[in-house]
């Protein structure tokens, strides 16, 4: 599962407020998205190469300096079509599978 | 008890138990494998260690200074082990299963230790401590290496530099690790060897058909088809083919490289800082001889280590590089190199220009030596021999011998250094019937007033008593710093009848002198000679061909020429009467 579903929430959750990995990693932890942090380097690195994030340095008190992400334009427009495609999808997937339960439920019937 | 080790991880300093370090370096060295393909590596795996450096500072408290191995197993258990981090990606490229296979096996080749410096172990610029780590060496004993390598003209130091620029230094945390790493032992190197082999076998294999294939691609839909196949085999196709046979056998060119490099560094080294200690007459003096000042003589030396000097350099450069298989942006290195190697052949061509320019006027000095007639018919010619002069060591047996060398010879004496040539003397038949004796001085010069002061300068005082002259063993040229083809020649000229000796301190003296019998001038002295119309005629050579017992080929030759030449004497003489 997954391909492109891990960027699509650290996408939204940048549209929030600027976040650094630490913020990122315990929000979608919490909805058991992800399990190990080591996932969500790489996939911020990307995004950031692809152009749909920035970043800027903070320092901090409990560690190295931190690297604050924010979403740019590029992003947003990103985020609002990938938005757009997710909707679709969950839509035709409930479709879909509210029917397949339908029919299974008549077959078990029969 | 446990020993701990100081790691810096994004700038943080850690002190951390020595098998908890094991463990975050196999980790981290497993992170950095996992993303090989990945565009941002370095900086991914940048942001994963200042994570833990953060991590790990919140676990340590104010109770608790070391990182201990739970918390190296709790950091990665929340970073996820290479396999938990899911990586579309990565899938996507790996999807044929030798590919996969490839990247595993280059991986492991990744783990191998590299060379690094290393700056946290430094006493100048950490190569010493960096190399120590390369061959698990105490660094100590390669630091006493390169002391040692300085007392040989100092080629310690510029080894030492050339190391410095070609080494990296040990910067991220892996990097160091790596510096560390799997140590290079025989079972390596034979599993390294072997890969390579079979690397190179499978590259064999694929170039037939990468070949094909490329040109095919370059035909149909060049653009598509190109960008496909770049992407898709990231390190096959024609440019690795090359750097496949390259690295079977590169390594033991770039081991050749370093040890001939150096030995040629020594080798200039040495001839060019230690010349005084070779003695007065080393072939080095001679060259420095042909300049006019120490200046000029500077200048020369700086052109030869850069003509030379720089190509060595550069060959134990490369060396290095392909022996270490160091990458390293040094398009700098290379054009300075040539900028200075230009400079050198520059350099050069001016000193010797300026050397001939030197030599571009002669002069003659020719000085009638006033003879006290004594009205006695045997003359004696000595050679006051000077024992100094004598001590030369160039002067060997040989050179006397042949008359090799007769000029461009130099003693040191506590106060000063004495400049010195042989002159040589010439006998010939005089035309009217007084005994003449004829000085002739050389020298050479920018200009002809130049050319003549130095003759003026040479000193060789002929002195006589009697009926014999005494010679210097050698002429002196003042205190000309450079040899500008000085020279002494002797004419003594004698009237037909008169007989004459040479001392058998002559020997080096006499040169070339016309005899009836073609006598070797080591062989005319200590006899008595009577001169006649066509040059001197032995009287007491009775004995000479007794005394050469020794049959070489050129002695026998001699013989035959002596007994044919009286033999026709004897008959000119008969006919005569």
């Amino acid at each position: 599962m997954r391909k492109g579903v891990l960027e699509f929430c650290i996408l939204s959750i940048l549209k929030e407020g600027d976040a650094y990995p630490t913020e990122i990693i315990e929000r979608m932890k919490s909805a058991q998205l992800v399990v190990v942090e080591g996932t969500l380097y790489p996939l911020l690195t990307r995004l950031k190469n692809m152009g749909l994030l920035n970043y800027r340095w903070e320092e901090s008190t409990s560690g190295p300096p931190r690297k604050y992400y924010r979403l740019t334009e590029t992003g947003e427009q990103f985020l609002t079509e990938l938005q757009n495609t997710w909707d679709q999808l969950v839509a035709s997937v409930n479709e879909v599978t509210t029917k397949n339960n339908t029919t299974q439920n008549s077959n078990g019937h029969e | 008890m446990n020993k701990t080790v100081t790691i810096n991880i994004s700038g943080i300093v850690f002190h951390i138990e020595e098998d908890a370090y094991q463990r975050l370096y196999t980790y981290l060295e497993s992170l950095r494998r996992k993303f090989q393909n990945e565009e941002g590596r370095d900086e991914i795996l940048a942001d994963i260690e200042s994570r833990i450096a953060e991590i790990l500072t919140q676990k340590k408290g104010p109770n608790r200074e070391v990182v201990i191995m739970k918390d190296i197993e709790e950091v990665i258990e929340m970073m996820g082990q290479p396999e938990d981090i899911s990586d579309a990606d990565e899938k996507e490229t790996a999807s044929n299963e030798n590919e996969e296979r490839a990247q595993q096996e280059y991986a492991q080749r990744r783990n191998r230790r590299r060379l690094f410096r290393d700056t946290d172990d430094k006493v100048i610029g950490g190569v010493c401590s960096g190399i120590g780590h390369y061959f698990d060496v105490d660094t100590i004993w390669i630091r006493l290496g390169f002391a040692a390598l300085f007392f040989i003209g100092g080629t310690g130091v510029l080894f030492y530099l050339l190391l410095m620029i070609i080494i990296p230094r040990a910067e991220t945390t892996a990097e160091k690790l790596e510096m560390r790493g799997e140590s290079v032992d025989v079972n390596n190197i034979s599993r390294t060897i072997k890969e390579e082999f079979e690397e190179f076998g499978t590259r064999m294999k694929d170039f037939g058909k990468e070949a094909k294939d490329w040109g095919k691609s370059q035909k149909e839909k060049y653009k598509y088809e190109y960008r496909y196949n770049r992407r898709t085999y990231p390190r096959r196709g024609p440019d690795d083919f090359f750097r496949g046979i390259f690295h079977v056998i590169g390594r033991f060119f770039g081991f050749l490289m370093v040890f001939i490099g150096i030995s040629f560094l020594m080798g200039i080294l040495t001839s060019t800082f230690s010349v005084t200690s070779f003695g007065p007459d080393a072939v080095i003096f001679q060259i420095r001889s042909l300049f006019e000042t120490p200046w000029s003589y500077s200048l020369g030396i700086v052109a030869f280590l850069l003509v030379f000097g720089i190509p060595t350099l550069m060959m134990i450069y490369y060396g290095f590089k392909i022996l270490f298989r160091l990458q390293r942006a040094d398009r700098w290195v290379g054009i300075s190199a040539l900028t200075l190697w230009i400079a050198g052949i520059i350099l050069g061509i001016i000193s010797v220009m300026d050397i001939a320019e030197g030599f571009s006027e002669g002069a003659e000095h020719r000085n009638k030596f006033n003879v006290v007639n004594a009205g006695m018919d045997t003359v004696s010619v000595r050679v006051n021999i000077d024992p100094d002069m004598e001590n030369d060591d160039y002067r060997s047996k040989w050179n006397r011998r042949y008359h090799f060398e007769k000029r461009w010879h130099m003693i040191h004496t506590d106060e000063t250094t004495i400049k010195f040539g042989y002159a040589q003397l010439d006998i010939v038949p005089a035309t009217g019937d007084s005994i003449e004796l004829i000085v002739y001085k050389n020298a050479m010069g920018r200009t002809h007033e130049e050319a003549k002061r130095r003759c003026d300068d040479i000193e060789y005082n002929i002195t006589q008593s009697g009926n014999e002259f005494v010679f210097p063993s050698a002429f002196t040229i003042g205190k000309e710093y450079a040899w500008k083809g000085q020279e002494v020649d002797v004419e003594l000229r004698l009237p037909v009848g008169t007989v004459i000796y040479l001392d058998p301190t002559t020997e080096d003296l006499i040169y070339d002198i016309e005899n009836v019998y073609d006598v070797m001038d080591e062989d005319m002295v200590d006899r008595r000679w009577r001169m006649t119309k066509t040059g001197l005629e032995c009287i007491d050579c009775a004995g000479l061909n007794l005394t050469e017992g020794k049959s070489s080929d050129s002695e026998f030759q001699n013989q035959m020429n002596i007994k044919n030449k009286i033999d026709s004497s004897i008959k000119a003489d008969t006919i005569s009467k």
